[in-house]
């Protein structure tokens, strides 16, 4: 696998890695509180004392962003690991039993699918109350539907090849089936999926944020730093400007493994 | 019934029907896959199954391993009722039973090495312990002629007729008795096509193997087998020796079979009738027979035995 076959991939897990190897090495040299309070020196421009500037409560920028990478990483990948696992073993077993238990597990997808995501994630938050776990069960809740039908879509039709009406003769049992033949051929599939999902949670994290549904203040997260940089859009710009780009860098180096991830596991045969 | 009076295998009067659920309001249709097969196969011999896409051979073959469930009817293997069986018993008795599939892109999973694929069997049914079954794995692509050295490679690195004989050594790999060998070479270029048949011979020869044999090539099944049935619509239409069903075929239908199969042009071609007023009642090969009489339109033949033992289902005999 070299660059020129698939930069998409190489690109991808750069960024990606620039992000992380960013929010978890420069803490180590650049010890600042984001939650310390300055009044005086608010709303203060980039300068070499403090690189990114201060906000309209004198708090560092830059250790703010640092502080939001954690919350957005971490959001992100929780909603996408719960929703792929619960929506793969939902979409397995509904693919593979069929008749009633597809029905009905079908159905409730098509329930959750009927509303946008994002308004039953904040009607849900606004009777939870927000709090990051709350924000989490929300996007889990609209999120592993995607996956379930994914999955199911693709047991349907792996179901009807001959490779697994061999296990059957050979006298494989149903667990076998699933777990052993099914699950390795749809996994991949769901991976690609979950690469381009984390991207989305973040984005949906930072929506809710914005609107003053996800992480509480004074915890910082990108997007609750965009909708308070929004006040200072011409006075102080660089406030929204650095959280969009931290944002910016990360879904697009998500959005690129997804790419990468999906053109190598395509099987062969398959393209 | 008596178990002596039995072959290896044994299928009586056996129905499998469809039902298909067609236009807005339910309206319920049935289609007759297999409607009513009765054969015996003895222990180290070949039933050839020819006809045309659709007859219902693949489904008959499938009905025998009892991957799908039969509508009605009857089926021994070595006496013992494969019908009214626990799902266990049944899970037991697959190793000595296996399937050869027609597509051998489809038929190996993708994501599983070779040696795992050939392993699997063993491993369901407990063969051995590790290091044995690995021995077995060995073995068994020798014998089937893949070199062992190759089996940590993933089946897309194979050719297609490699690949099923990947399959054939999944299939073997238990030690079977009986194999059902569906269209194990039509994928298969012509010069591939004779080793895997060759192959198949020398393995039943060496391990006294019970094949049926499904085919839509009249020439592949002639090489292979003992007895031949002949199926249309879901009935066996002529059943009986090789020999006499090449050298003498009588059903319209064979003949039609065996004709085209030479590449001769078929001077009974004969133009198709497309609506059957009593489809029912009417003979089923009625609409394309290049002999039918006003007789065939309100009468069903049944299958009949002639003297020489051949069983033949058509109002002419």
């Amino acid at each position: 696998m070299s660059f020129k076959e698939n930069p998409f991939l190489f690109i991808g897990i750069s960024l990606i890695g620039f992000i992380i190897l960013f929010t978890l090495i420069t803490p180590l040299f650049y010890k600042v509180s984001p939650f310390e309070i300055d009044l005086e020196n608010r709303l203060l421009p980039p300068s070499k004392k403090y690189p990114l500037g201060k906000d309209e409560l004198g708090r560092d920028e830059l250790a703010r962003i640092l502080y939001g990478a954690r919350i957005s990483l971490l959001v992100g990948f929780t909603v996408v690991f719960i929703s792929a696992v619960v929506g793969l073993i939902m979409g397995l077993i509904s693919g593979f039993a069929g008749g009633l238990i597809d029905e009905v597990i079908m159905r409730l997808v098509d329930i959750l699918l009927a509303f946008p995501g994002i308004l039953l994630a904040i009607a849900l938050i606004a009777f939870f109350g927000p709090s990051l776990v709350n924000l989490i069960f929300a996007l889990v809740l609209t999120g592993w539907v995607g996956y379930s039908r994914l999955a199911r879509a693709q047991v349907l039709k792996l179901k009807e090849m001959d490779f697994i009406t061999a296990a059957k003769a050979i006298g494989a049992g149903y667990l076998r089936i699933l777990f052993r033949h099914l699950m390795p051929n749809v996994l991949p599939f769901i991976l690609v999926q979950a690469s381009l999902g984390i991207a989305g949670a973040i984005l949906a994290e930072s929506g809710l944020s914005f609107l003053g549904l996800g992480v509480q203040p004074p915890t910082p997260s990108w997007g609750a730093m965009i909708n308070q940089g929004r006040n200072h859009l011409f006075d102080a710009p660089w406030l929204t400007i650095f959280p969009g780009i931290a944002l910016l860098i990360t879904i697009l180096g998500f959005n690129l493994l997804g790419e990468g991830l999906r053109k190598i596991y395509t099987p062969k045969e398959w393209e | 019934m008596d178990k002596k009076n039995q072959g290896f295998i044994t299928v009586e009067n056996l129905k499998k029907y469809f039902y298909l659920k067609t236009g807005l309001i339910l309206q319920k249709g049935v289609l007759k896959a297999v409607n009513g097969v009765d054969f015996k196969i003895e222990k180290g011999k070949t039933l050839g199954l020819v006809g045309e896409s659709g007859s219902g051979k693949t489904t008959l073959g499938r009905l025998i391993l009892r991957l799908i469930k039969p509508t009605e009817g009857k089926i021994y293997f070595e006496g013992e009722d494969l019908v009214n069986i626990s799902s266990t018993r049944l899970r037991n008795l697959r190793k000595k039973m296996q399937i050869i599939f027609q597509d051998p892109y489809s038929s190996l999973n993708p994501r599983f090495k070779i040696e795992e694929i050939v392993e699997e069997p063993l491993k369901i049914h407990r063969m051995g312990n590790k290091k044995k079954r690995k021995e077995s794995v060995d073995e068994l692509l020798n014998l089937v002629g893949i070199d062992p050295s190759l089996k940590r490679k993933y089946p897309h690195e194979f050719s297609g007729g490699q690949r099923q004989r990947i399959a054939i050594c999944r299939a073997l790999a238990t030690s079977p008795e009986f194999i059902v060998a569906d269209e194990p070479v039509s994928s298969l270029d012509v010069s591939i096509q004779a080793q895997i048949l060759n192959l198949l011979l020398e393995l039943q020869q060496k391990f006294n193997l019970t094949y049926l044999f499904i085919s839509h090539d009249l020439a592949v099944v002639k090489h292979l087998s003992d007895e031949v049935a002949v199926m249309y619509a879901g009935q066996f239409v002529e059943y009986g020796k090789t020999e006499e069903i090449y050298n003498s075929p009588l059903h319209p239908y064979t003949i039609l079979l065996i004709e085209s199969s030479r590449m001769k042009k078929t001077k009974s071609f004969i133009e198709t009738l497309d609506n059957l007023e009593n489809g029912e009642k009417c003979c089923s090969f009625y609409s394309k027979c290049p002999k039918r009489k006003k007789d065939c339109k309100f009468n069903k033949p049944e299958l009949v035995e002639l003297p020489d033992k051949r069983k033949i289902r058509c109002l002419l005999y």
